[in-house]
């Protein structure tokens, strides 16, 4: 009796294969382990050998043709015998659509997938263009899915883009109270990236208070000036931004990345400012922080901003930051313990401006007082330094007419 | 297959474990030269390969060209593809592994892996032991990755390593059987292509650009590739960071075959 090959499983939960190439034909002798035919799953190009010697009395499927694991690819037995007539009637079916309309797709064979009817042309059309079959209504006979669907599909991007969805997608299980929320794109990168930073940073913050009068009354100036010159607005972003350049030459290990092992503390400052955006935060990078003038820097702030909220930024844009500022400016909260935004090693974060009274010459005055933070990778710092950093930083702010004492 | 001094060969001794394996060969091959080449020393190596019984991983990198699967080869214009492409720059070559077009060139790493006697491998546990020790590699730079499929993006399939939604790098593979003193063997051929930068390339249109020639209907998006110079957020040159992942992949192979 005639031994039937079917098409097995190489991988765990492949469904199809494509014959490549046949390196037998019927009526060939064939030993045991003789490769008969190259069947492609997934990417995966296998040579199937013969698992028993033989004579080929029939071959099923053409070359190109999309063939279901389990569905019979060789018949071997002896030379003088005959393959059974209903089998080969079954399986050698023409694949055009006149035989689909009158045949059920269970007696093809196993030529197509469950649920999903479409001819391998048309499964290679969708799969090079990424259209998932699944999504498609078919227009052909008994709803087969033809190349006119998949163009179509092509043109409509909802269903090419479904996979590249930023946003988190929710799936709602009707019979009970819980859903489950899948993170993808934007979101599933932040939570990798915050994960990897947790894991392989030993975070420690230090938090400063401060008087900020002279501060307000800087940037109150400040304003004004930036008012004259055009400037829309001028917030506390950039000045920090340049302080923090100005207070790092003092302090280089602060302003680095640990890659592989090995600390890279540069000269250049690129100051990543932290950004809330729809998705999450995102970071995009102001370069070259220490070479330019606080203007310059709040002209750019914003628009990088509202580039961020578009999703409109540049990979380049979001790259190669040496150390980042985060702001809780407006949303509340004394202060918090930010995550470093891995590789770098240190992370300045800004709170909101509140009013405290202190006492001045005996007397309770009202007064701006601003908390800040530095969370850095205490593998690279200690205590001291980073407590000297802070410190320093927090002189600077303090009194802002201290940035003369740069000046070149 | 290399100049002397240009092409680190280690023997890895032998390893036993769940992988079934035994001796490893791992060479780090700078040797330049196009695609083709490569692809013929895959061949030569599986030979000696399967004649020694010891597996090999091989890094290697190639001149600008495309290397496509052998599906690609029943495209109606198939012929005229491959001479405007050579015309242009893009030499084509086939793989024997499946799948459809990869770009090659300094900005692209590619790891071979050959596997004598598979047994009862599934073509699976290929496509894992060809991803983990990137994904080794990869982590060790910051960059976490996952596999899965890109819909749209350059040679998809269930085995890419992701970073967020872009593939960072493909895999593919073939089984195959040398005949030797009349005995067949078999062995497996795995490769992984790593897109570490783009040097100024749009691969992605390039690789449009030969299904266009070779009337494929293949249309890939650009949004859907990333490179290990954008993820990893290096300041160093690209020239340098292809070094640098050619280093920590070769750490991470020897970390994956003496784990084996």
């Amino acid at each position: 009796m005639a031994f039937e090959f079917k098409l097995p499983d190489v991988g765990e939960g492949t469904t199809e294969g494509e014959i490549l190439r046949w390196l037998v034909n019927v009526g060939d002798v064939v030993a045991l382990d003789q490769p008969m035919v190259e069947v492609e799953t997934d990417k995966a190009v296998v040579e199937l050998p013969a698992p028993k010697a033989g004579v080929i009395l029939a071959r099923f499927g053409d070359e190109g043709q999309t063939m279901a694991v389990g569905s019979t690819l060789v018949l071997i037995g002896q030379p003088d015998e005959k393959p059974p007539t209903a089998l080969a009637a079954e399986v050698l079916l023409p694949m055009d659509d006149d035989a689909l309309s009158a045949k059920p797709s269970a007696h093809l064979g196993g030529m197509l997938l469950p649920g999903i009817q479409a001819a391998p042309a048309t499964r290679r059309l969708a799969r090079q263009a990424g259209v998932d079959l699944s999504q498609i209504q078919g227009s052909g006979p008994r709803g087969r899915i033809v190349p006119d669907d998949v163009r179509r599909a092509i043109d409509t991007p909802s269903v090419r883009e479904q996979e590249s969805l930023p946003v988190r997608e929710t799936i709602s299980a009707a019979s009970t109270d819980r859903e489950e929320v899948v993170f993808k794109g934007i979101r599933k990168r932040i939570a990798d990236h915050m994960a990897l930073s947790w894991q392989k940073i030993p975070h420690v913050t230090v938090v400063e208070k401060m008087d900020a009068t002279r501060l307000v009354a800087f940037r109150h100036d400040l304003k004004a000036l930036a008012t004259a010159r055009g400037l829309a607005n001028l917030t506390y972003l950039p000045i920090l931004a340049k302080m923090v350049s100005v207070v790092l030459k003092d302090y280089p290990m602060f302003n680095a990345r640990w890659d592989n092992d090995r600390l890279y503390q540069y000269r250049s400052v690129h100051v990543g400012i932290a950004v809330d955006t729809e998705e999450g935060l995102v970071v995009p990078v102001l370069r070259h922080v220490e070479d330019r003038g606080m203007f310059d820097l709040a002209t750019e702030l914003p628009l990088l901003a509202s580039r961020a909220k578009e999703r409109k930024l540049a990979p380049d844009e979001l790259a190669g930051s040496t150390i980042t500022i985060t702001g809780g400016g407006a949303l509340g909260g004394l202060f918090a313990t930010p995550i470093i935004n891995y590789p770098e090693v240190a992370i300045i974060g800004m709170y909101p401006m509140v009013t405290e009274g202190v006492k001045v010459d005996g007397e309770w005055q009202e007064r701006p007082t601003l908390h800040i933070s530095l969370t850095f990778d205490h593998r690279v710092a200690d205590g001291v330094s980073a407590s000297r950093f802070l410190g320093a930083l927090k002189s600077l702010l303090g009194d802002p007419l201290g940035l003369l004492a740069y000046l070149r | 297959m290399g100049q002397a001094g240009q092409k680190g060969h280690e023997r890895m001794g032998s390893i036993s474990g769940p992988q079934r394996y035994r001796n490893w060969l791992l060479v780090d091959d700078h040797q330049p030269g196009q695609a083709s080449m490569h692809l013929q020393c895959d061949e030569v190596l599986a030979r000696s390969a399967v004649e020694q019984g010891t597996a090999v991983l091989r890094i290697w990198q190639s001149d600008p060209g495309l290397v496509v699967g052998q599906s690609d080869l029943k495209l109606t214009g198939w012929a005229e593809a491959l001479g405007k492409m050579a015309r242009a720059g893009w030499p084509v070559s086939v793989r024997q592994t499946g799948g459809t077009a990869v770009p090659q060139g300094p900005g692209i790493i590619n790891l071979s892996l050959i596997w004598p006697e598979p047994g009862d491998l599934t073509s699976d546990e290929v496509f894992h032991a060809l991803m983990t020790p990137v994904q080794q590699a990869l982590h060790s730079m910051g960059i976490l990755t996952r596999p899965g499929a890109v819909p749209g993006s350059i040679c998809d399939g269930r085995y890419n390593l992701l970073v967020g939604s872009q593939k960072i790098a493909g895999t593919a593979q073939a089984w195959r059987s040398i005949r030797d003193e009349g005995a067949l063997h078999r062995y497996i051929l795995g490769h992984l292509v790593l897109f570490v930068a783009c040097f100024d390339v749009n691969l992605t249109e390039v690789t449009n650009q030969f299904y266009g020639y070779a009337g494929g209907q293949a249309h890939y998006h650009a949004d859907t590739l990333t490179t290990v110079q954008k993820q990893c957020r290096a300041l160093m040159p690209a020239r340098s960071l292809v070094a640098e992942v050619r280093h920590q992949l070769v750490t991470a192979l020897k970390r994956w075959v003496m784990a084996c």
